[in-house]
């Protein structure tokens, strides 16, 4: 068997776990972006320079 | 049997490759965070970069420019300005006050500075010192000061006070203060007692800072998940302690520079402050403000609610107009109302100040035959 063949049998063995968990995080990622807490910048937080 | 079972091999294959699977989106996540500028801290979106607010860059007391002519490019407008040798973005001042001058000098921060000014001439204490002259100036000469800079609070204004401006002798001591000194700067730097003994401080920030500064995804963590605000990088509980405590500081400073106006025979004049966030979301008046400024009628002469005073002349979508989008500082033309505002509060205080020095029936009586 090669890398290959191995690799895609992995892939195809552990479809399911690998697509819902990697689908939840890209979820979770874009509810935290679009999650309304306030606003995202201070305005007021200077150094001279 | 055991061939259907996945073995420990297996599972740590499978750990493998989702967290490979995580990373990818990570990156991914970031770019498409960073190409769409979300998240991006004040100074970014200014084109100055990531700042820390933690680091106070050489500060001795209190903020100060190198002196001599400056230019301020950022997207919105470019600014030249020339900065004295204290520091400040003003003329050089004479110290020997003459007999029949008033000194007015200004403190406070960016605003009074006049970041987004444009022009010198079009910064608000310019601009008073302009009014006061057209209506004083045949009785008095007058000075007025800006004392205000980039990224000072009312305790660098104290220091700044002590240390330069009671050499010139003011005559009104204008204290602008907004929530931006109760808010973030004092609780980042601390109070009266910040001070290293040669005048430096050092905050020190958050341990993840560096985290916070070179990713977006993690900002969006720890501004969405844990609430925390930009600069500030603290949980709520601490931010509102650290707030409270920043209100009695901020009072503590008036009732010191009241002291010094009597010690000058000056009189102090305290101004609130506003935000445009604070307009816009609706949200002046919050208990530490109104706090703040009770402290302040106690100890000043006159206290100036520079909100309540914008609010009578515009509505809040006009409002936001006199404020550039991004910089957020005010156009020339909010300076501009500013000014004939606080001009509009001192001048009682200015004449009977006039008065006192050259009184006008001297002037009269000589007119008078």
């Amino acid at each position: 068997m090669t890398l290959l063949q191995r690799t895609k049998s992995f892939l195809s063995r552990h479809k399911k776990v690998l697509l819902i968990t990697t689908a939840v995080y890209i979820l979770l990622i874009v509810v935290l972006v679009a999650l309304s807490t306030g606003p995202q910048t201070e305005p007021f937080v200077y150094q001279v320079r | 049997m055991s061939e259907k079972q996945p073995d420990t091999k297996e599972r740590l294959l499978v750990f493998a490759t989702l967290l490979g699977a995580f990373l990818l989106v990570s990156i991914l996540a970031e770019f498409a965070l960073r190409a769409a500028g979300i998240f991006e801290t004040y100074g970014e979106a200014n084109g100055i970069g990531y700042y820390s607010a933690y680091e106070m860059w050489g500060t001795r007391w209190f903020q100060k420019r190198s002196p001599g002519h400056h230019e301020k490019v950022v997207p919105e407008y470019t600014e030249r300005f020339y900065v004295n040798e204290h520091g400040f973005r003003d003329r050089d001042w004479p110290l020997t006050k003459e007999s029949d001058e008033i000194r007015v000098v200004t403190l406070g921060g960016s605003f009074v500075e006049g970041v987004g000014s444009t022009r010198q001439s079009w910064s608000y204490p310019s601009q008073l010192n302009n009014i006061l002259e057209s209506k004083f100036g045949h009785r008095a000469k007058i000075l007025v000061m800006n004392g205000g800079i980039i990224g000072s609070d009312p305790v660098n204004s104290l220091q700044a006070l002590k240390r330069i401006f009671y050499n010139y002798q003011p005559d009104l001591i204008v204290q602008a203060v907004d929530e931006g000194d109760w808010n973030v700067d004092i609780p980042i730097r601390g109070g009266l007692d910040r001070f290293n003994e040669d005048g430096t401080v050092s905050p020190g920030g958050p341990w993840f800072e560096p985290l916070f500064e070179h990713s977006h995804l993690f900002r969006a963590f720890i501004l969405k998940m844990l609430r925390y605000k930009p600069g500030i990088l603290v949980s709520r509980s601490e931010r509102n302690r650290r707030s409270n405590e920043a209100v009695v500081e901020i009072c503590k400073v008036l009732e010191e520079q009241s002291r010094i106006a009597q010690k000058l025979d000056a009189l102090l004049v305290v101004e609130m402050m506003f935000r445009r966030s604070e307009i816009v979301q609706e949200r002046r008046q919050t208990d530490r403000a109104l706090s703040v400024k009770e402290c302040a009628m106690r100890y000043a002469s006159v206290v100036i609610d520079l909100g309540e005073e914008f609010l009578q002349r515009f509505s809040p979508e006009e409002l936001d107009q006199l404020y550039w989008p991004i910089d957020l500082h005010f156009k020339p033309a909010g300076y501009k109302v500013w000014a004939q505002i606080v001009a509009a509060a001192i001048e009682p205080l200015v004449a009977s100040r006039i008065e006192s020095l050259i009184p006008s029936t001297s002037k009269a009586d000589n007119l008078t035959p």
